[in-house]
């Protein structure tokens, strides 16, 4: 039973991390990009082609890891959003960041391969049950994740700006934040970090140009169950939904996991549309 | 010329392609001299791209380097073979549409391909209408009805035939009886599922534990450890996706079960073992190989598996990660449409059907097959073998595996 719920745990700080980026990039944006999840995808494969295939150190990957997630994440803006966002209303970033997203699982997939290929153990430790770093290793860097965002928001100016584009990013422009520059740098800062789960999951997931999009569903599903905009609601939707994933395979069987998932996702949103730790917006009339 | 035609070894491809030789003179002598001199078009459909990519590349090297075998030595019935190749990038409606241009546009005398049942099941009416001979690499039983597609014959295995040959290989070798049945949520492993649950059946059996299972989930330690609760002594996992499949083995080694694992011929790939956390985790682990695999006491293969690859031995290298059976089953398109062909001494595709059904053994380097006028799957049983995943030599080939 301990390695069910490590398990479902783990995959739940996968979750949670994907979540998290979507926040970083709807805070500047009101962007919800369907590329989030290539980040990891990306991140990871680089990290297993520098390492494995290069033969180079482990840092050197990570440094690497982090550089293609903030370069993926400047040009998903500059390419997929910047343009689309300042000419239309009416949400055709959803086409764009999906045609993205779609370009760059198809690319990686040329490159690299359509066969996972396996990812380098970050610690030295030989298989530890439920104490792996494959399990506790995601876990701890959400943790760490949210509790950075949650300080990086709180205390740092960029943070700060980024909060006062996510109330009133008209209201921001015209007292005189560079709200392009503002939402380009999240981009570069949702790249890193998505970068970053594929590299804590890198065990779990292997290296497979497939991840992007699993992930990205998963991490919205959290996102929506946790609210948009919440950290903490970004780990504990995170949590529930890789918990909830294991805890119906090992109750009710395999075949029900996805249902029982997207089933907790709609009545969820039927009871609480804001999700758990969401607030409702009020608009003035 | 002998009733069982042999073509991939040297000599015995001369002796067919001299045979051949003389059918195209004798039957040359009365078709206008355009005719003689055109070469034979073969359609070659396999997705070189995608998701199966690995798999296909290795078939499609493998049918490119037998055509070329046979371009060597004169072509087929003293004309040479043209291959018109599209890659349907693992996307059924792309098959669709190479395959309405090739059987339409191309003027090709046979279609091999698409190799993979999701692709070639939309193919079928296509191909039939168009009244071409079919050389179908899917494994699902519906690709094959000689009623509906007469001109469709099947050149590998059928699925049922992996299934029963894993289910008998549990029961009868294994003296295994709680069984759990682990597939992905494909079609394909839906159906596995299904059709395994119905072969146990036969013997009296029920599995103790089915899990189907998303082929991207990331850990799968849940449904093993669930597979150990209900009291599994084997487990048969049915999924083409290394990466699941590697997950699976991960699992059970972590969990120091020893249970043995007995599935789909993907668990033998090389791909797969890349990605065990250790590679003893692929002891105790069975896949569904082939007889052309399985070598002798001195650790030789069958001489005209050899005899192919030595001849190819300076471009193999990269295709034999995917294992001796996906070249083999590249060369046995070509190798079967080559009996018949030779057979009937004329393209007509009803010709070459009336040949193929007529053959007593077509002995493929990849398998024996034989064609019947109501049954076009062809592969006999005798053909699959289970090996010992982690026991596979230099030469690709692998030991007969012996139950202690």
């Amino acid at each position: 039973m301990l390695l069910v719920i490590v398990s479902g745990l783990a995959l739940g700080g996968l979750y949670g991390m994907t979540a998290l980026v979507y926040n970083v990039m709807y805070s500047t944006s009101k962007v919800l990009s369907f590329g989030t999840g290539q980040f990891a995808m990306v991140g990871g494969i680089v990290t297993a082609w520098l390492v494995l295939g290069l033969h180079l150190p482990l840092w050197l990957g990570f440094v690497a890891c982090l550089s293609s997630g903030a370069v993926f994440g400047w040009l998903a803006e500059l390419i997929a959003v910047r343009r689309i966002v300042a000419a239309s209303d009416e949400h055709l970033w959803v086409l764009s960041t999906l045609a993205l997203s779609t370009m760059v699982q198809e690319a990686m997939a040329i490159w690299w391969g359509t066969d996972p290929t396996p990812f380098p153990r970050v610690f030295p430790q030989e298989f530890a049950g439920a104490f792996d770093q494959k399990f506790w290793f995601p876990l701890i860097l959400a943790v760490l994740m949210a509790v950075g965002l949650e300080q990086f928001y709180r205390r740092s100016m960029i943070g700060k700006l980024f909060i006062a584009m996510s109330e009133d990013s008209f209201a921001a422009r015209a007292r005189g934040v560079a709200t392009d520059q503002m939402r380009s740098l999240s981009f570069v800062l949702a790249g890193m970090l998505g970068a970053l789960s594929g590299f804590a999951g890198g065990q779990l997931t292997f290296a497979d140009f497939a991840l992007g999009t699993a992930l990205g569903l998963s991490g919205f599903i959290a996102l929506a169950v946790g609210g948009i905009g919440s950290s903490v609601g970004a780990l504990v939707g995170g949590a529930i939904l890789g918990m909830l994933t294991s805890l119906t395979t090992h109750y009710f069987g395999a075949e029900y996991q996805k249902t029982i998932a997207i089933g907790l996702l709609i009545l969820l949103l039927v009871i609480r549309p804001q999700g758990l730790f969401g607030t409702t917006r009020v608009r003035q009339v | 010329m002998s009733q069982t035609i042999r073509l991939a070894t040297g000599i015995a491809r001369r002796r067919v392609v001299q045979g051949i030789g003389a059918v195209g003179l004798t039957s040359g002598l009365a078709m206008p001299a355009i005719a003689q001199n055109k070469p034979i078009r073969m359609g070659w459909i396999a997705a070189v791209s995608g998701m199966f990519a690995s798999n296909a590349q290795a078939q499609d090297w493998g049918f490119h380097m037998t055509v070329a075998d046979l371009n060597e030595q004169g072509g087929l019935l003293g004309r040479k073979i043209e291959v018109v190749m599209r890659d349907s990038a693992a996307d059924p409606s792309k098959a669709v549409s190479f395959a309405k241009e090739l059987v339409y546009n191309e003027n090709i005398d046979v279609l091999c391909g698409p190799i993979n049942s999701g692709e070639a099941l939309p193919t079928l009416g296509i191909v039939s209408g168009a009244k071409k001979l079919h050389l179908i690499g899917g494994s699902v039983e519906e690709l094959i009805d000689p009623v509906k597609y007469p001109l469709g014959f099947r050149n590998l295995n059928a699925n049922g035939q992996w299934i029963k040959v894993a289910v008998q290989f549990m029961v009868n070798d294994l003296k295994k009886t709680k069984v759990a049945i682990i597939n992905d949520n494909t079609g394909y492993g839906v159906l596995s599922r299904e059709t395994v649950t119905k072969y146990l059946a036969t013997v009296n059996l029920k599995p103790v534990y089915t899990a189907t299972v998303d082929p991207n989930k990331p850990d799968v330690t849940d449904e093993l450890l669930k597979a150990r609760d209900a009291g599994a002594d084997v487990i048969t996992e049915w999924s083409n996706a290394t990466g699941f499949v590697a997950r699976l083995v991960n699992a059970r080694g972590e969990q120091n079960w020893n249970v043995p694992i007995v599935g789909h011929p993907t668990i033998l790939q090389a791909q797969v073992a890349n990605l065990l956390t250790k590679r003893s985790y692929w002891d105790n682990v069975y896949g569904l190989g082939y007889a052309h695999e399985i070598v002798d006491a001195q650790g030789k293969l069958p001489a005209n598996v050899q005899a192919f690859m030595d001849k190819h031995k300076d471009t193999i290298g990269p295709y034999m990660a995917a294992g001796l059976p996906a070249f083999l089953q590249g060369n046995a398109a070509v190798f079967i449409y080559a009996a018949g062909l030779t057979k009937a001494g004329d393209t007509d595709p009803f010709k070459v059907k009336a040949a193929l059904e007529s053959i007593p053994v077509i002995a493929a380097p990849y398998g024996p097959f034989i064609y019947t006028a109501t049954d076009h799957n062809g592969f006999q049983d005798d053909g699959i073998k289970l090996v010992n995943a982690n026991a596979q030599l230099p030469n690709g080939g692998y030991p007969a595996v012996k139950i202690s």
